[in-house]
């Protein structure tokens, strides 16, 4: 068998012009969950340069395929974490309260070690986010787990939708107003620092419509000066970015929902929204969708109070709604996250398992490419033993673009990359650093989310 | 009128032996400004075997090299026939010269409930003076330059006369300058301004920009717009009615970037830095020169792209293992069987650490064997000193040479590869004649492990260094060191808002110099002095001290007047602080 991850940084090169590698797989005779079109028995799939070509019985064999027997198997759509801060090295600039210019994007770490054990739990792409310091925080990056690539540009998910994260609430009022002395130092002034970001964006916005049009009558019309803060608060009222919101509070929700109404604004998804339930009609009529917790809260004040039925709540009241883990563990195992839909809430298997897969896609702008296993979509894909929604089940094999990233019989027991020269035994081991919202903010709070 | 100047030839050569002898300065008394090297072993460039030839220099030249040139008669002479002859180092990155700065830093924000530290002014946009953000492309070397700093010696002593030195800061420190490693005055030091744009990954300290992501849209932002302000200035120089250009300091002085007439040095330790880097200059166009490069061994075909140029850091990664060793041994009797030994330890041995051991190891090999690897695979590199101590110089260069470079590839590194880098080539890095009279005359081969410098010679500038090896070994030996030194001293190091104590103890015994250190908040009782040089009144001697996980060598620089002494203290990375003293015990 094939290992296809390189292990090390060796003396191989890298190649400048580099491609992102693509994968030829034959997986046959699996149970194919396809999450939007059924569940199909005894069915191959088709993986050509990436590419699911096709999704059927007894699909003949091309020649030099990598076989996988699938027989008594699951097979479904790679797992998408709609929230997630592992593979940056940066997550807060919490220097500012509003920071839209910065790109998380800028800071992939390609030898996270976190990207491994996510595709050992079935995870295939991630939307790694900007942390909750600021009210406005930097554009996020949804990524494709091609660990084993060392260009970090080899991980952007290529054509996926801009989206940016704004924070409500506790964290940036801490940081900014408690921290630094500086507005937002309550609920009231975090929607003043959004509103008044909006505006300049506005403003920022009609200098250059102003200056496109002098420029017509008057070619010497020097142009203003470039502020990307501005620039990307009009991208936003221009609806070329999805805002991902952390929210807890039903007002807070509603606050937002006001502001971006008022600046006509209509893509959001408000993430972990632990009180959701409460304004999931208002929520589906403006459109926004949703990313929660399965059944963590109580982990400080505003987010005292909260339902495990949160996610069902949701979804019966057609508001598109995804489970994420917002942590390098609970990623390894969001089908577990996604199954207690079945208990709170009797969702169906599909739709339970849409939670983790079409509708985070669809949160991202990337459900044309993946979220389920359909002919012409990316050849990502999760095999467990039993049902993914089973408590006994294993992940098997992930494969992203064609290419097996990860496969339990060839699985070493030391994945790194990168590998300090002078660093005795890792710190990993046993000493790992826990990401979250807050990560790169110097305050330290024991519970950050 | 012939016999007086041969009288005063006769006195002067006669003076020599006196005036080298002199611990005051190690450089010879310029006369003629000739001076000429006489059947030395002269490797006229990297790649070159050596010649029998005499070099002559005159006013910072050379003027003759070749085994018949002829020597003039003002010419100050050296008898060089067991002395091997190479074009001096130029270092492609580095401090040198530059003064250590007193950094005070706030977290950012207007003083408030919660924030009672000391704070930088933010304006009402929130963001921070280009001071405070690390922003200062506008900031020249000569402005912190010392051209009385000893690190400029001690280079120099490592066979370096030229070197490309910045400024230190944060993101943007500023712009840097090529220095001649002679020069008394920084006008005499200073041989090129404003050639380069250093730039770092290194936030402000809790102001925007302080992470990768802020740096990163930060230099997007300053560049967008440097480019922009450039248009709008000529604009403004061409037609009317043109408002005025009021683009920021930080704008105009990264226009000759935008122009790519000056390269960017953006100093990637890491893969990742490097990525980051190379991301940047695509994006905007820059010009740029991955700097002091630690892990650029997989990117050799990147470097194939045009305004891509490479400079490798000397930080080389401490070996690990073989630290270990003294330790096991020290565990068993000294009369311990060997097989016997071999067998205890390798019960103890937990696999899963030997295997991390074992990767640890090979990539600790990796970063050794990144030169020769670049090399022999023809990307051209010149290496950096900016991380490392210039005593460590020649025991990194013999660890590349036993890791796969040659010694002409480390020569072409050091020499011909800055010089074009720079853009200096025409005038230094090779012994022609015609160029600047830049050449360490040592008593071996270079690196060769007992090779010496005996000489320097920097733009026709003579150092003789034999002098300051004497110097050394005569003072530290002397019998007046026990009455100056010996006995206990408490000691205070003043940190801002705080203060260390401790006390150090001296013995001298048969003109050796031993001591300890004992320090407040360390409860490990005394730590032994190494490196103890007595030098007249000035004492300086290190010791190794863990602060939070890391081993830092702390460095104690004195000045002892009767019983009190002052100087300076260096931990580390951590910076110099002050530190005064007073003998509380003499010795018995």
């Amino acid at each position: 068998m094939k290992a296809y991850i390189l292990t090390a940084l060796s003396f191989c090169s890298i190649p400048f012009f580099g491609q992102i590698p693509k994968g030829d797989i034959l997986i046959q005779n699996g149970t194919v969950i396809t999450v939007t079109q059924g569940t199909l028995e005894n069915t191959d799939v088709l993986i050509r340069n990436g590419k699911i070509k096709a999704v059927d019985i007894n699909i003949k064999v091309p020649a030099g395929i990598r076989v996988f027997d699938a027989a008594g198997l699951y097979v479904m759509p790679g797992i998408i974490d709609a929230h997630s801060h592992i593979a940056i090295d940066a997550v807060n600039e919490g220097t500012h309260p509003v920071t839209p210019e910065v790109h998380v994007g800028d800071a992939i770490d390609p030898f996270d070690i976190s990207m491994y054990r996510a595709l050992a739990g079935g995870v295939t792409s991630i939307h790694a986010m900007h942390g909750s310091a600021n009210a406005i925080g930097g554009q996020c990056q949804t990524m494709k787990l091609r660990y084993g690539e060392s260009d970090p540009n080899s991980f952007v998910f290529e054509g996926a939708a801009r989206t940016i994260k704004f924070a409500l609430g506790e964290n940036p009022m801490r940081v900014h107003g408690e921290g630094r002395g500086i507005q937002p130092r309550t609920r009231m002034g975090v929607e003043r620092v959004i509103r008044n970001a909006f505006q300049e964006g506005k403003i920022y916005r009609d200098k250059w419509r102003q200056y496109e049009t002098d420029k017509k009558k008057n070619p010497n019309t020097p142009p203003p000066v470039f502020n990307e803060r501005h620039q990307t608060m009009a991208d936003i009222m221009d609806g070329k970015i999805i805002i991902q919101c952390h929210s807890y509070r039903a007002d807070e929700i509603l606050m937002l929902l006001r502001v971006l109404h008022d600046f006509g604004v209509n893509r959001v998804t408000f993430q972990h929204v632990n009180e959701g339930f409460k304004v999931a009609p208002e929520l589906a009529k403006f459109g926004a969708m949703a990313s929660v917790f399965s059944d963590w809260w109580s982990y400080k004040f505003e987010v005292y109070y909260s339902t495990a039925y949160n996610a069902a709540i949701l979804v019966r009241n057609g508001v598109i709604t995804s489970i994420n883990s917002d942590s390098g563990e609970l990623i390894r195992h969001l089908f577990h996250e996604a199954a207690k839909t079945k208990r709170y809430g009797q969702l169906t298997d599909d739709e339970a398992l849409a939670l983790i897969t079409i509708n985070p896609a669809m949160q991202l702008g990337i459900d044309s490419r993946v979220g389920s296993i359909e002919v012409g979509k990316d050849g990502d894909i999760a095999i467990f033993e039993n049902h993914p929604l089973s408590i006994y089940t294993i992940p098997l094999l992930t494969v992203v673009d064609g290419i097996v990233r990860f496969d339990v019989k060839n699985d070493p027991k030391d994945m790194r990359i990168d590998i300090d020269p002078e660093e005795e035994t890792p710190t990993y081991y046993g000493n790992e650093e826990v990401e979250g919202c807050l990560l790169d903010t110097d305050l330290i709070f024991s519970h950050h989310h | 009128m012939i016999k007086k100047l041969q009288i005063c030839l006769w006195i002067w050569l006669l003076s020599v032996p006196i005036l080298s002898s002199q611990p005051v300065h190690s450089e010879l008394p310029q006369i003629t400004g000739c001076v000429a090297l006489v059947n030395a072993q002269v490797v006229t460039a990297p790649g070159k075997s050596p010649i029998v030839a005499n070099v002559i220099t005159r006013n910072g030249l050379i003027t003759h090299v070749g085994p018949n040139a002829s020597i003039p008669n003002d010419a100050y002479r050296i008898a060089a026939d067991s002395l091997f002859v190479y074009p001096a180092f130029i270092d492609a990155l580095s401090y040198t010269g530059i003064k250590e700065q007193k950094e005070e830093q706030g977290s950012g924000g207007p003083p408030g409930p919660g924030n009672r530290g000391q704070r930088v002014t933010v304006d009402e946009d929130g963001n921070p003076t280009l001071e405070d953000a690390g922003l200062t492309p506008f900031i020249s070397t000569r402005t912190t330059f010392d051209p009385k700093s000893k690190s400029i010696e001690d280079w120099r002593s490592q066979g370096f006369a030229i070197a490309h030195v910045v400024p230190k800061g944060k993101m943007i420190p500023g712009k840097g300058a090529v220095v001649v490693l002679s020069g008394k005055s920084t006008d005499e030091a200073i041989w090129k301004e404003d050639i380069s744009l250093f730039s770092q990954w290194s936030g402000a300290d809790g102001n925007y920009p302080n992470t990768i992501i802020g740096m990163i849209a930060k230099w997007r932002e300053l560049y967008n717009n440097a480019e922009q302000g450039m248009k709008h200035l000529a604009m403004y120089s061409e037609a009317p009615m043109v408002a005025r250009p009021q683009y920021n300091r930080a704008h105009q002085a990264l226009i000759p970037v935008v122009k790519k007439e000056i390269p960017v040095y953006f100093r990637a330790p890491k893969i990742k830095d490097i990525f980051r880097a190379i991301d940047l200059k695509n994006e905007l166009g820059m010009k740029m020169v991955i700097s002091d490069a630690q892990q650029a061994w997989s990117l050799k075909e990147y470097f194939q792209q045009p305004d891509l140029n490479l400079v490798l850091s000397l930080d080389l990664p401490e070996d690990k293992t073989e630290k270990k060793k003294p330790e096991t041994k020290t565990d068993t009797p000294a009369n311990a069987d060997s097989t016997s030994q071999v067998s205890i330890d390798s019960i103890k041995v937990d696999p899963e650490k030997a295997a991390f051991e074992k990767r640890r190891a090979e990539s600790h090999k990796m970063h050794l064997e990144q030169a020769g690897h670049l090399a022999n695979a023809g990307v051209p590199f010149s290496f950096s000193t900016m991380s490392v101590k210039s005593g460590d110089f020649s025991k990194t260069m013999r660890t590349l040479l036993e890791n796969g470079l040659t010694r002409d590839q480390a020569l072409h590194a050091l020499t011909v590869a800055p010089s074009k880098l720079l853009g200096i080539d025409k005038y230094c890095g090779t012994i022609e004649t015609g160029k600047m009279a830049n050449m360490i005359v040592a008593t071996k081969p270079m690196f060769e492990e007992k090779s010496m410098i005996r000489y320097m010679l920097v733009e026709g500038t003579l150092f003789d260094l034999e002098a300051k090896e004497k110097k050394k070994s005569e003072s530290s030996a002397s019998s007046s060191a026990a009455g100056m030194l010996g006995g206990t001293w408490a000691y205070v190091i003043e940190i801002p808002d705080q203060k260390r104590e401790g006390t150090l103890t001296f013995s001298v015994q048969s003109g050796e110099v031993t001591g300890k250190v004992t320090l407040q908040e360390y409860s490990g009782g005394e730590i032994t002095l190494v490196n103890i040089v007595v030098d007249k009144n000035s004492v300086s001697f290190t010791f190794p001290y863990t602060i939070e996980g890391q081993e830092i060598e702390v460095e104690f620089d004195i000045n002892i007047s009767g019983e009190t002494f002052e100087g300076t203290v260096t931990a580390g990375p951590f910076g110099s602080y002050p530190v005064t003293g007073d003998r509380i015990e003499k010795p018995d």
